[in-house]
């Protein structure tokens, strides 16, 4: 049942997703999700809210609400995350697998030092002392690119700029030496300015310790610049897979390409006319489209788009779910 | 473009919208006090749609709420075309301006149906909802794409863009000819971002109104303005044509702004260079001279000594102001396409910050 795996040719993924359900109650909120993520590997995931990125993101630690049902098999390093027990479990969240949030000044104890905050994460994994957990902390924000580490370490959060706390959350999430970073919107909350620093932060991340990142975002531009592959997903399913290169430059779904076109900044007043864009609201996974699931809101879709369920198949070197791929030539939008 | 330019036959009918002269915000229960805005100036001119651009903390929130009235200025004045008469420090202008408030969770009363968030402006204090109000409330949603039966929900059974768009419907229920937007459409998608812009450009085309809108998206405020100013640590450090400010900034800052606009890129990794290093300054302690200079490649000793003024230093097409001692001798930037690539054109990494260019 599950869909190919883009990368299944390559030994061991770090974390590979397989066949990944999930519903709460009566609607089915993920479908069938299937990918993997490599070492020192960056893969973007995109989609509108409400496309199911970011539960995919909570899945992979198990973080998923109350009463959901989880389906499929989840590993990282070889361990089953889906079957895995309770302190297994414990031990991967924050160790092996870390996870940061979008807007870090919420995800940080405001009535505790940042230092703590961080020699507790290490603490909490490994048998070490209070002396030693806070030379490895400020160590580490001084890796993150906190000007002062020393300083930083005694701050609360209230005295950092969202920067300086989303720097902060990354120290946090590296402290225990992870394999795995799942990023979820990092960089939405900051500046422009701000942003270009941390994702330039996450890419070397990601080269130097060989960590892979999963990076969930609605902002094509940042996976764009960041990402050596990306997925899509619309309406709690992957639509598109593929190399970064392949994806802006020879888009193999309706959806990504209409992405693309809407998230090309624009600095002068051109008119609406001109933009190629999205209308339309997001299908709901609870309630999905009959057919292809992009159908309503699809430029390019025709009478069988409504009938017929199409498949994650191979186009190209990637992955895609169209009925109409082989026919389609979606232009590389503006370049 | 034509949906998007002004209604020229009201801009030039009726002249300046808003008048900024040498505007003075200071919070003073910080010790030392801060000054979120310094001696800024400028004019709105009706119909057009002004945008102040900048980072977090540069004071251009603090810069819309003086224009609302919502703080008081601790020198200089704002003038609205509506309120000429009265002394600008006279506290809000009810019925003259509106303002859409940045985060729609927090700006509507999680109690009430939105229909009654929506007709608030029309009521005065401390009277009954006169009848047919709710019929005023619900042509105002249907006018921002909502159905009637939206306006009996509350808040929370509203998506985000339906709650953005309730906000809209309020802020136009008064009927104001001066609208006031902070961030309208940060942190949404970039679908729910179009349809907003969309329909704040019907309203600006059928209305005849003016916004100034604040934002720290470059690329939103450039499919909506006409104009923008640029904001850097309580200073207005540009102002000028969208197009002329966005595709051939002149002020180092404006450049740097500009080009960590993250652009869709077929090479990953491209993002290994930011454009701009480190923070802005604190405004309890602001550098000497000009604010931009420690984090600037071009500062040299001047920029330390003197701040350059706007105004001062008006470019050849006269509307373009930039206040930087320096901005004649930059290269400027080719006009096609900026920021394609930050590499090419951002400034060069220094890090002593005096490499001239």
């Amino acid at each position: 049942m599950a869909a190919p795996l883009a990368h299944a040719e390559r030994p061991g993924p770090l974390l590979s997703v397989d066949g990944l359900c999930l519903s709460i109650g009566e609607a089915t909120l993920l479908k069938d999700i299937s990918f993997t993520v490599d070492r020192g590997e960056v893969v973007g995931l995109v989609g509108e809210s409400g496309s199911g990125k970011t539960l995919t993101g909570l899945s992979v630690l198990r973080l998923v609400p109350p009463g959901a049902r989880l389906a499929g098999r989840i590993t990282v390093s070889g361990t089953d995350l889906t079957t895995a027990p309770r302190d297994v479990l414990r031990a991967m969240r924050g160790g092996e697998v870390s996870m940061i949030f979008q807007e870090p000044r919420s995800s940080l104890n405001p009535a505790s030092p940042i230092g703590r905050q961080i020699a507790d994460v290490i603490r909490a994994h490994q048998d070490i002392s209070r002396r030693q957990a806070a030379a490895a902390a400020i160590s580490l924000l001084g890796q993150v690119g906190l000007p002062s580490p020393r300083t930083t370490f005694a701050a609360y959060p209230h005295e950092l700029s969202g920067g300086m706390c989303q720097r902060a959350m990354i120290a946090m999430a590296l402290a225990c030496g992870p394999s795995l970073l799942i990023a979820d919107e990092p960089t939405t909350a900051l500046d422009v300015t701000v942003q270009a620093q941390i994702i330039a932060l996450l890419r070397s991340i990601a080269d130097e310790r060989g960590l892979a990142v999963l990076l969930i975002t609605h902002n094509l531009a940042v996976v764009t610049q960041v990402c050596d592959r990306i997925i899509t997903m619309y309406c709690g399913q992957i639509v598109n897979a593929d190399s970064t290169h392949a994806v802006v430059t020879a888009p193999s779904h309706p959806y990504t390409w209409a992405l693309l076109s809407a998230g090309r900044p624009q600095l002068a007043p051109a008119g609406f006319e001109d933009a190629a864009e999205l209308t339309g609201q997001p299908a709901s996974p609870a309630s999905p489209p009959v057919g292809c699931r992009f159908h309503p809101r699809c430029p390019f879709s025709e009478p069988r788009c409504s009938e017929t369920v199409p498949e994650l198949a191979a186009a190209g070197g990637g992955l895609t779910r169209c009925l109409r791929y082989p026919e389609l030539v979606l232009e590389a939008a503006g370049r | 473009m034509s949906a998007l330019q002004p209604n020229t036959e009201t801009a030039a009918s009726s002249g300046t919208a808003v008048s900024v002269r040498g505007l003075t915000v200071s919070y003073d229960g910080q010790r030392p006090a801060v000054r979120a805005v310094d001696d800024v100036t400028f004019d709105i001119a009706s119909g057009e749609t002004f945008a102040v651009i900048g980072e977090s903390g540069s004071g251009k929130s603090t810069l819309l709420r003086a224009i609302a009235g919502l703080v008081s200025p601790s020198g200089g004045t704002v003038d609205t075309q509506a309120d000429a008469a009265r002394p600008a420090d006279q506290g809000s202008r009810p019925g003259r301006t509106q303002i859409v408030f940045q985060d729609p969770d927090l700006a509507l009363n999680p109690r009430q149906p939105v229909w009654k968030s929506i007709a608030e402006p029309l009521v005065p204090r401390k009277l009954r909802i006169p009848a047919g109000l709710r019929d005023r409330a619900l042509e105002l949603l249907s006018q921002v794409g909502l159905s009637a039966e939206v306006g009996d929900r509350k808040p929370h059974e509203l998506s985000g863009g339906q709650r953005q768009r309730v906000t809209i419907a309020r802020a136009m229920a008064a009927g104001t000819s001066l609208v006031l937007l902070d961030e309208p459409v940060s942190a949404q998608d970039v679908s729910l971002q179009a349809s907003i812009l969309r329909l704040l450009t019907t309203f600006q085309r059928d209305r005849g109104l003016t916004y100034v809108i604040v934002s720290h998206d470059v690329s939103a405020v450039g499919r909506l303005a006409n104009r923008v100013g640029v904001m850097y640590a309580a200073k207005l450090v540009e102002v000028g044509p969208t197009e002329e400010v966005l595709t051939r900034p002149r002020h180092p800052y404006t450049r740097a702004l500009i080009a960590s606009v993250p652009t869709i890129s077929a090479e990953p990794g491209s993002a290994a260079r930011p454009a701009i290093q480190g923070e802005p300054p604190d405004l309890r302690n602001p550098p000497s001279g000009c604010r931009f200079r420690t984090r600037c490649a071009f500062a040299i000793e001047r920029c330390a000594v003197e701040e350059p003024g706007l105004g001062e230093t008006a470019l050849h097409t006269g509307d373009h102001q930039v206040a930087c001692h320096r901005w004649q001798e930059i290269p400027e930037i080719p006009p096609a396409r900026p920021r394609q690539s930050a590499g090419d054109h951002a400034i060069p990494q220094s890090k002593t910050g005096r490499e001239p260019c």
